[in-house]
């Protein structure tokens, strides 16, 4: 069976996938705030992030996120919860798809995975400032 | 750069490629070197060229042995592939003149797929028949799809991606009956099925050595002579192979492969139960994940090398990054931009969420027990290690 070229991952996606940052239970001191949702891309295209930001004093305390999708969209996912982590909670603090993906080393062909990533931090802030948004069953 | 070391990586990728089987090396040796029997097998008129053409000759017939073919039914080509393009394009150029009919199924090899699209550039129609949802293809979907100006039908034995056995007697019987050819591409089944070309209705196959323990760059191609099968050469130049294959023969390649279908004809049962007991526990190990869904035939239907596991939640291009101890294929025509899910469980039916989390795990004769529960091991702990990353069902 003719197999599509393998391509090898960058050195941050490779560190990224091995070691993804803010996975696991919220820590103690957030558990009692509601996080804010924002998601991005569809399970059926096989690209799909939804993070969760703690928000608190206009600072984002916690970030987490669920990722289903290939190396560089968990790349993405895992290096911008690291970025935004103690960031002001404001859409400029947030680094466009193209940063993200700059930083990632990211194959032109995989700057929408960055994309993704960016748009889904986002729609959660837009969240935090208006109100929720209908959940995508994603 | 990666170097492979065997040592390390447990190989489950034999549908893709074997190991050349040591006795199959032993045998290839002595022809090659100066002071091997290097010759060319054309060259007749001395001792050295004849020496060749006898060990040309033997290979032939074992693998015409395996088979159940006559040995001058038996033509050398470079791979499987060869044999494919030298089949649709041989009968379809033929000199019957005019453009004709092809009926495939869409989930064969691309050297069929490929070769049928070339075929329909030229101005010949071929009908592609979906599999039904366990890949099979039933002999009445052939018989519906034939038409009066249909010249052939190719039909592959087992299918490479999800293992799935076709029922070649049957199908080949409807051609019978309405004077259509009948192809069969048997890279991954020779040798794991039982072929019996003496009494099969089968007019063109196809074999492959690198699938059978024996070295890459040669195949074989089974041409009936009675009744007499006629299509036309791809390759012409000096009027080797009986006309149908012009070029020197590759005496070592030929041995290797003579000798790889002799120790499969004597090791079928032994090899047979070996495989399909592994993928067995493979699965079985497997699906204690929970989430995991075996694609395509049931066991009765399913070649014993061959099986493809989907595992909810997951992105199997991902889980392939993460299995650096394990060499499996997902099957997927990964363009990275589209993330196209595999043809073939397109082809029978599979969501493209279901398609794009699939993986081909294909097991063969060097595999052992503990290659297979550290694979379930490996595979698990990464299958497990994306789930706990992957989004969950919302409420409302």
């Amino acid at each position: 069976m003719a197999e599509p070229p393998f391509r090898p991952l960058s050195s941050p996606v490779q560190d990224h996938l091995g070691q993804p940052r803010n996975t696991g239970p919220w820590p103690p001191e957030l558990e009692r705030l509601t996080p804010v949702k924002g998601e991005a891309g569809s399970r059926t295209s096989g690209a799909f992030v939804r993070f969760y930001l703690v928000i608190e004093a206009g600072t984002i305390r916690g970030v987490r996120y669920e990722v289903l999708g290939g190396p560089s969209l968990m790349a993405a996912a895992s290096w911008l919860s690291e970025c935004i982590q103690d960031k002001p909670a404001s859409p400029e603090q947030v680094p466009p798809g193209l940063e993200i993906a700059r930083r990632l080393e990211l194959e032109r062909s995989e700057h929408g995975m960055a994309l993704l990533a960016e748009d889904a931090v986002l729609q959660a802030l837009k969240q935090a400032v208006n109100g929720p948004v209908s959940s995508s069953k994603g | 750069m990666n170097t492979y070391s065997a040592d390390k990586v447990i190989y489950l990728d034999y549908a893709a490629t074997t190991p050349v089987d040591p006795a199959v090396v032993e045998a290839m040796l002595p022809f090659l070197g100066p002071e091997g029997c290097f010759a060319n097998p054309a060259s007749v008129s001395h001792a050295a060229g004849r020496s060749a053409r006898e060990a040309v000759e033997n290979a032939r017939a074992q693998i015409a042995r395996l088979v159940g073919a006559q040995p001058e039914e038996i033509i050398f080509t470079s791979g499987a592939t060869e044999s494919d393009n030298l089949a649709l394009q041989g009968v379809m150029h033929c000199c019957h003149g005019g453009k004709g009919h092809l009926v495939t199924e869409k989930c064969e090899h691309k050297a069929i797929l490929d070769t049928a699209h070339a075929l329909e550039n030229d101005g010949h129609s071929v009908t592609y028949l979906t599999p039904q949802p366990d890949g099979r293809i039933l002999p009445e979907q052939v018989a519906g799809a034939i038409r009066d100006d249909t010249r052939l039908v190719s039909i592959m034995l087992v299918n490479n991606e999800i293992g799935v056995v076709q029922d070649i007697a049957a199908i080949g019987a409807e051609c019978r009956k309405r004077g259509v050819l009948f192809h069969v591409d048997a890279a991954q089944g020779a040798g794991k099925v039982p072929i019996n070309l003496a009494e099969l209705p089968v007019d063109l196959m196809s074999f492959s050595g690198h699938k059978l323990y024996g070295p890459k760059g040669i195949g074989a191609f089974y041409v009936r002579k009675s009744p007499e099968v006629r299509l036309d050469a791809c390759m012409h130049g000096g009027g080797h192979e009986r006309g149908f294959r012009s070029g020197t023969l590759a005496t070592h390649q030929i041995v290797g492969m003579g000798k790889a279908f002799e120790v499969a004809r004597e090791r079928f049962a032994e090899d047979s139960a070996h495989n399909r007991a592994l993928t067995q526990r493979l699965r079985d190990g497997l699906m204690k994940l929970g989430g995991v869904h075996v694609n395509g035939p049931d066991e009765a239907h399913r070649a014993g090398h061959i099986i493809n596991l989907s595992f909810d939640d997951i992105v199997s291009d991902t889980l392939l990054y993460l299995l650096t101890d394990v060499a499996v294929s997902t099957g997927s025509a990964c363009s990275s931009a589209s993330r196209a899910p595999s043809y073939v469980l397109k082809a029978i039916g599979l969501s493209d969420e279901r398609a794009r989390s699939s993986l081909r795990l294909s097991v063969g004769r060097f595999t052992t027990e503990q290659d297979i529960e550290h694979a379930i091991e490996h595979i698990g702990a990464a299958v497990t290690r994306l789930r706990a990353m992957a989004p969950r069902a919302q409420a409302g």
